[in-house]
């Protein structure tokens, strides 16, 4: 019996460690280090985008709503009641989850094809009205500022440095988590929904429930991410429920590749340095991600990761076979074996 | 007490009657055959009983209670399993991995333990992959565990699917053509399995449209046209109805 490590886990844990050394030596201010902190909790919201793209097939353009309704949870909690971030790391998710909850029981109800995205849409747009307009609660246009940082045994998670290694262990947990969660009943049951729901539903899996079920997670993480983003750039504003960051998610998961869970990590670190680069161009954005999607879609269709993966296969040879077959491959059989 | 019934079963696509005032009666243990023409509502009448389709009247009974208009899922939760005429498989996923998803209903694993892999998650998981090892072993497929789905030959999607449909443990198995792109080695293998089900208690519907493979294996026959029952009776008294002669001739020269 040969433990087997799926070759993405390689990949993704180099690629991990790589990040987590390169601050010490590259990121040397406090901006710089900042932008590390973006790199993680894009690819938290990235990986939650991916979940409905990649393993429910969906796609959902509220996504950046649930992300700022997350944000703006917590910095409200904390701002108003003086409750703590930690507490706020919690009720984000929680709030984000209940109200995808609702919007996947609108939309997931009957068909499932443009439902989902459509209905998002309109959640988006409200979301971002709503941030917007309802001034006494959301602070209007320039939202709410002086959020707290979360505090460790009197210490206050402030640095960049220390946030930004908080942040890299809660990732790591998620894709440890995410990744198990595909072996689960529960994943299994999505899984199967995405592959075929006729075919689902004849051998018992209750299409809707799931579906709905896993929106609601995917809305959840994305509220988390978003709650992290408050407590360390310490101020929301409508802006993070609006078009830019949708945008940004969509590349981060489309730059990495769907339906992987490294690809979004990689994706982020990607979009985060170079749209640094492409600073000075700010004013064109949308005209550069728009470009960067054309590009990425005509050209790599899978997504970096899953280019590399396949590179990779290659370099080690034919015998490797399941290297760039479907990256949700069950290794439960062979730990199933192990166990027996 | 039969462990399905439909009565007056009815459904209207338009001013058409695709099923047409049905009744049904299937004893716990029968192979029932369900032929008739090309457009004779065969496919439909599955969709009725199994949830897939709304009936616009009539009722449907199984194992003593009504599941009229009941969701599939819950269907196969009571036992009843259904394929379908196009051949219908996880395409992306392995041989295994398919009886492996197949295995839903048979699943008792826990999302905490899952995540945790405790020792018991990987005992249960291990019990769910024996099953599927036996399952493609039943049907013929343990040489093609690795393969992906989509790879298969028809034949082999054949027997996928019906090990698919068995990894949800049916007490009832109903079968959409299930022999359609099959050679006749093959068609008589796959009546092979279907009698050997038979044996280990689980009643099948069989539709199809093969006269010949159905006389052969059905305990009992009915034979539908226009949506409506024409005839029902062993093989030997389906055979020699004139009823159904003319509705298979008739069709043949409409064709
Ligand atoms: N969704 C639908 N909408 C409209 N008409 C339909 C629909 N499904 C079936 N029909 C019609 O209902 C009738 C019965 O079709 P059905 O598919 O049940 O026949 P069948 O006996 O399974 O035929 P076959 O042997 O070709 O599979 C046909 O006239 C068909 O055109
Ligand atoms: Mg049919």
């Amino acid at each position: 019996m040969r433990l087997r490590i799926p070759p993405g886990w390689w990949l993704g844990g180099l690629l991990l460690l790589a990040v987590a050394m390169v601050p010490l030596f590259l990121f040397t201010n406090t901006y710089n280090r900042g932008l590390l902190v973006l790199i993680v909790i894009y690819a938290i919201a990235g990986l939650s985008l991916d979940y409905i793209m990649g393993e429910m097939g969906q796609f959902s353009f509220g996504h950046a709503a649930f992300w700022g309704f997350g944000a703006y949870v917590s910095a409200k909690l904390a701002l108003d009641l003086g409750i703590s971030p930690w507490i706020g790391f919690l009720a984000a998710p929680a709030a984000a989850g209940l109200v995808g909850l609702l919007i996947g029981y609108i939309a997931l109800r009957r068909t499932r094809n443009l439902e989902l995205a459509i209905v998002t849409l309109g959640f988006g747009v409200l979301a971002w009205t709503v941030a917007l307009r309802w001034r006494p609660v959301t602070g209007g246009p320039s939202g709410l500022r002086q959020v707290p940082p979360p505090s460790l045994f009197g210490w206050e998670i402030r640095s960049e440095l220390a946030y930004f290694y908080f942040a890299l262990l809660l990732l790591l947990g998620i894709v440890f988590l995410l990744s198990r969660l595909r072996t689960s009943r529960f994943g299994r049951g999505v899984r199967s929904i995405h592959e075929n729901e006729d075919l689902a539903k004849s051998i018992g899996v209750a299409a809707t429930k799931y579906y709905v079920l896993a929106f609601s997670f995917a809305c959840a993480l994305v509220g988390f991410s978003g709650a992290l983003y408050a407590h360390h750039f310490r101020f929301v504003n409508p802006n993070l429920l609006g078009l830019d960051y949708m945008f940004i998610f969509l590349i981060v998961v489309l730059v990495g590749g769907t339906g992987t869970l490294w690809g979004p990590v990689m994706g982020a670190a990607i979009f985060v340095l170079v749209s640094e680069w492409l600073r000075a161009l700010q004013e064109y954005r949308f005209v550069i991600f728009g470009v960067v999607l054309l590009l990425v879609v005509l050209f790599m269709p899978i997504g970096v990761f899953p280019a590399l993966q396949k590179v990779a296969g290659r370099i080690r040879g034919r015998n490797d076979e399941d290297t760039d077959g479907a990256p949700a491959g069950d290794d439960l059989a062979l730990e199933a074996e192990k166990a027996r | 007490m039969p462990i399905l019934e439909t009565s007056g079963l009815t459904r209207m696509f338009g001013g058409l009657s695709a099923v047409d005032e049905l009744d049904l009666s299937v004893e716990e243990g029968e192979i029932r055959g369900l032929i008739g023409p090309n457009g004779s509502g065969k496919t439909t009448a599955l969709n009725l009983i199994t949830g897939y389709i709304k009936p616009t009247r009539g009722m449907v009974r199984y194992r003593g209670s009504e599941v009229t208009g009941e969701q599939p899922h819950d269907l196969a939760r009571l036992g009843l399993v259904r394929t379908f005429q196009i051949t219908t498989l996880f395409e992306n996923l392995t041989v295994r991995d398919n009886v492996l998803h197949g295995s839903h209903l048979n699943n008792p694993t826990s999302l905490v333990g899952a995540l945790t892999r405790s020792k018991r998650f990987r005992k249960q998981s291990a019990e769910i992959e024996d099953r599927v090892r036996e399952l493609l072993a039943f049907v013929g497929l343990e040489e093609r565990i690795e393969a992906v789905a989509r790879d298969l030959s028809a034949g082999e999607h054949r027997y996928l699917e019906i090990a698919i449909a068995l990894a949800a443990k049916p007490r009832m198995l109903l079968l959409d053509e299930p022999a359609t792109g099959l050679n006749p080695e093959e068609a008589a293998y796959l009546m092979n399995l279907i009698r050997t089900l038979r044996s280990q208690g689980v009643t099948v519907l069989l539709v199809e449209h093969n006269m010949r493979l159905i006389t052969n294996i059905c305990t009992r026959i009915t034979v539908l046209n226009f949506g409506a029952k024409i005839a029902e009776g062993t093989p030997e008294e389906i055979v020699g109805d004139p009823d159904v002669i003319t509705a298979y001739l008739g069709k043949r020269r409409g064709a």
